[in-house]
């Protein structure tokens, strides 16, 4: 009798038809430790912080036109009982044409924009105390369409082929091409610096990863795969489609559009990877072409994968594995198919992503290891 | 009176209470009376001087409005009527007339009590002051004279929140007072029409955040009772009566049944008795589901949560209590979240704050998405944000600009923001008069970039405006059509007979006027449309040529005598 009669008590208080997401969200009282979802009006495609407390995205709006916006981050107000949950939008500005890549200048208020049907990138100033508008300041001319950009200090790197990699100075927005050994024209991407005196990228197709010293213009350029265009049972080229490198430890991490991801050492490109694994790639496999893998400034990396997740690894050498699994953008029952469009690592606290979808959600996750 | 007036009424880049003042259409109306909770002097409340500096505020005013019972939207009002002496109508909806004195006594008891306020208004004064309120419903329309014309919206935000639309003769201006566009737990989101006000009137504090997920937050709270619980500690959550406290209740209810939690909650009953009863009578300012669950059973019955009995506090053990009630400035919730270590009691005990201290915000409050979403339901045609640095706006400005074509204005507090509007002036046209000019584009050949013309009296009648042909506006106002003639004589030395020379002047003429009917006529006259050109010969055997137009053909004869005028030249 009592039974029946606690029943009926709980259905009635099932007022909420999301009632049904309950579970989740008690759950992940235990899965995280920090956790904020925000909805943006559009969609954000390209984020970076322009501070360790302030993040840039930009986004499409209308016609080929993309906003940028500044946000401070949700924190805790020391010494106080008030904690911020809220993304403050700080200062904001707009684009005439679609950004291919965005890098902030770390501390030094500005951004640079490689735009789609532009050569050589925008500098652009975020606001000050007297404007919150994010407006263009300069241009760094060269004759790359659509480069690749990298930032280091006061260095930034462009190229869209090993044949056109620039390097320009960011206080006299002039660039200089590199005369380099290696002048083929193929598409490179993940374009950067592993430190001030090299960079590194990587070819879509072939997967040659190609560390170039800027001193003396050499490219040593490391076939790791025996396959080119490798074609798949059911016919679907295989790229690669995603380059990381993390600097402190010399490591470079690819993601293929299978499924393929990689970790080597630079040092020791010739032995096999210090950590390979293949992750499931959903139909259609165009998905594949989210993957994309990012290194957290400590031990661990992550990547993105096809059904929207992002699944966290751990570099230790005692336990290289997958340590956490991200579901939040589609934990909801209706929902799913929403890939994730970019994630990024806080620069300063431990376990912290902030990952945007193809739905316009941000979400700001520390999770608890496993 | 074609520009609408507003000023904002507070000091430098104060954002503690809403007090705007705006003049439309020659009426001067006062958009919510807020008290500023920050202040313990006369700052506190707007300067009403700033409206008339002496003499009575009642003549200048035409009427108050009120968006909600929040005391920085109305906590000054009785000081408005029973002190300033402020005589005229006052509007708010029924659950803000019924809420608003429950709110502005405790708030007076606090001032006064507590703190030894002498210069107060008193209990009295509330209850006078109430009576002169005039309650209207929600999408009513209401004429506070016969100019003058008012219109609540539901704002969802707290009950009984509204936004209004403010109207004379063809110029509105929509106020939002404080809303959201989610649904929360217990009340709806915001709506209104398509009215295409002139003006869009909001608040810019909430303009540049984005608000987290009410689930997240509703999480973070659930994560931080259930982990102090877990430990054995007690956790006390003071929690604003109306709406929210039922919320968590809620919340709490079926997190503990889910979880399977024994740790006892308690309820201190109090204000919330009333509130329940509010929001019985306010059934349908409530949200759809909220509804549906009162149709079963009461929702405040709650099968974890039981009243608290203060000799609760001594028994050992984990425990939550919900305390309803308000920290507002002055009193010691207020004191230990502003991060307090010792504080003083009623009794003038001095205790140690040893316990840690959340600040959670649950309220709904419109975002930066949610402004551009109202601009779009109601398409104004200028929008303004009150309460905000402009230096901090710009972008916002520029994104509305290129989003919606419309201008937006920040006026500093103090500072009157004139805009000036285009009203628009509806005008009948007589179907005559739009037929004959249809024939007349028809004959020529389309060009979509040809400016049409219409020829016509405006004719002003009652209060309307009416376009009709010269002779019906003639007729209809007993008038004799006159008709204007302009004639000019040349003098030409051309031998042989009038006729001759009429025909030479009527080839010249047709060669150059190739799309117009240049007739000759007996009596050596050409004729093109009205203009008439005579040939007569003189006694000097020379010719006079006649060129005679009227009013309408203006242009037509100027060209034929400044061609007749230049001929051979």
């Amino acid at each position: 009798m009592n039974d029946l009669k606690m029943e009926s008590n709980t259905e009635s208080y099932c007022v909420m038809d999301d009632s049904d997401d309950d579970d989740w969200y008690y759950a992940s009282i235990s899965r995280f430790e920090q956790l904020q979802m925000f909805n943006f009006e559009t969609p954000a495609n390209h984020l970076d912080f322009s501070e360790n407390d302030r993040i840039c995205c930009t986004s499409k709006i209308r016609d080929r036109k993309q906003e940028i916006q500044e946000f401070i981050l949700p924190e805790k107000v020391p010494a106080s009982a008030f904690e911020s949950h809220d993304l403050k939008l700080k200062t904001g500005g707009f684009s005439l044409n679609p950004v291919h890549q965005m890098k902030c200048l770390k501390g030094r208020r500005r951004l640079v924009l490689s735009e789609k049907d532009t050569v050589g990138a925008s500098i652009y100033q975020l606001g000050y105390e007297n404007s919150d508008l994010i407006s263009k300041i300069d241009t760094v001319k060269c004759s790359v369409e659509k480069p690749q950009l990298s930032v280091y200090e006061n260095k930034l790197a462009l190229g869209s082929s090993a044949d056109s990699i620039h390097l320009a100075d960011l206080e006299t927005c002039l660039a200089s091409k590199c005369s380099v050994t290696d002048n083929s024209q193929e598409e490179i991407f993940g374009l950067s610096f592993v430190n001030i005196n090299s960079l590194a990228y990587c070819k879509h197709h072939s997967g040659q990863v190609t560390l170039l010293d800027l001193r003396s213009g050499i490219a040593n350029t490391h076939a790791l795969f025996k396959e080119t265009c490798s074609v798949a049972d059911n016919s679907v080229l295989k790229v690669w489609c995603s380059f990381a490198v993390h600097s402190e430890l010399n490591f470079f991490g690819l993601a293929s559009s299978q499924g393929d991801i990689k970790v080597y050492d630079f040092r020791c490109v010739r032995n096999s990877p210090i950590f390979e694994t293949k992750m499931d790639v959903e139909e259609p496999h165009f998905k594949g072409n989210f993957l994309q893998i990012v290194f957290s400034p400590h031990d661990m990396f992550s990547v993105s994968s096809s059904r929207g997740t992002v699944e966290v690894f751990s570099l230790k050498t005692e336990k290289m594995r997958c340590i956490f699994s991200y579901d939040g953008h589609n934990h909801h029952k209706l929902k799913n198919n929403i890939l994730i469009s970019n994630h990024v690592w806080s620069p300063v606290e431990r376990n912290l992503i902030y990952s945007s979808a193809i739905d316009g959600s941000f979400h700001c996750w520390k999770f608890i290891e496993i | 009176m074609p520009d609408i007036k507003v000023t904002p009424l507070g000091a430098g880049q104060d954002v503690g209470r809403s007090c705007i003042l705006l003049s439309i259409g020659g009426k001067n109306i006062m958009l919510d009376c807020g008290m500023h909770m920050g202040y313990n002097d006369e700052r506190r409340f707007p300067d009403f001087t700033y409206i008339v500096p002496e003499g009575p505020v009642t003549s200048y005013l035409d009427c108050v409005i009120i968006s909600h019972f929040h005391l920085d939207h109305c906590g000054a009002l009785p000081f408005l009527t029973e002190m300033v002496g402020y005589n005229g109508p006052i509007y708010m909806t029924h659950p803000t007339k019924a809420i608003a004195p429950i709110l502005l006594e405790d708030m007076r008891k606090l001032m006064v009590e507590r703190k030894g306020e002498s210069n107060f208004f008193t209990s009295q004064m509330i209850k006078d002051c109430m009576k002169k309120v005039i309650a209207v419903t929600l999408h009513q329309t209401v004429m506070v004279d016969d100019e003058l014309e008012i219109k609540a919206y539901y704002a969802g935000h707290v009950l009984g929140a509204a936004m209004f639309r403010v109207r004379v003769g063809s110029q509105s201006v929509v106020y939002t007072g404080d809303y959201n566009m989610t649904p929360d737990r217990h009340l709806g989101a915001a709506w209104i029409d398509k009215c295409r006000p002139d003006l869009l009137i909001s608040e810019s504090t909430y303009a540049t955040t984005i608000r987290d997920s009410k689930r997240c937050r509703e999480r973070d709270f659930l994560k931080k009772v259930h982990e102090c619980v877990d430990r054995g500690g007690k956790v006390l959550i003071p929690v604003f009566a109306l709406g929210r406290a039922q919320e968590l209740c809620i919340l709490l209810e079926t997190y503990w049944e889910r979880m399977n939690l024994k740790v006892p909650i308690y309820f201190a009953v109090g204000l919330t008795e009333k509130a329940t009863n509010y929001y019985k009578m306010f059934i349908t300012w409530t949200n759809q589901k909220i509804r549906k669950t009162f149709v079963q059973r009461n929702m405040f019955d709650f099968k974890h949560i039981k009243p608290f009995d203060k000799s609760y506090i001594e028994n050992p053990g984990a425990m939550v209590v919900i305390m309803p009630g308000f920290c507002v400035v002055g009193t010691v919730g207020h004191k230990i979240l502003n991060g307090a270590k010792k504080v003083e009691l009623e009794n003038r005990q001095i205790v140690e704050v040893k316990m840690s201290v959340e600040y959670m915000s649950f309220s709904a409050h419109a975002d930066a998405k949610g402004i551009m979403q109202l601009i779009q339901y109601c398409e104004p045609r200028n929008v303004m944000l009150v309460h905000g640095e402009a230096a901090k706006m710009q972008f916002l400005k520029e994104k509305i600009k290129q989003e919606f074509g419309v201008e937006c204005y920040n006026p500093a507090n103090g500072e009157t923001c004139v805009i000036t509007t285009m009203p628009d002036i509806p005008v009948d046209v007589s179907l005559s008069l739009l037929k004959e000019e249809a024939a007349i584009h028809d004959r020529l050949p389309p060009d979509p970039k040809r400016q049409r013309l219409i020829h016509g009296v405006l004719v002003m009648k009652e209060n309307s405006m009416c376009l009709m042909d010269v002779d019906r506006a003639c007729s209809e106002a007993g008038v004799n059509r006159h008709q204007i003639r302009f004639t000019s004589t040349i003098t030409l030395d051309d031998p042989g007979p009038p006729s001759r020379t009429a025909e030479k002047l009527q080839q010249l003429i047709a060669g150059r006027l190739k799309d117009w009917s240049v007739q000759l006529t007996e009596g050596s006259s050409i004729s093109v449309e009205s203009v008439l050109i005579k040939v007569e010969t003189t006694e000097d055997d020379q010719k006079n040529v006649l060129v005679s137009w009227t009013n309408q053909d203006e242009e037509l004869g100027s060209y034929i005598l400044e061609l007749l005028q230049n001929m051979g030249r």
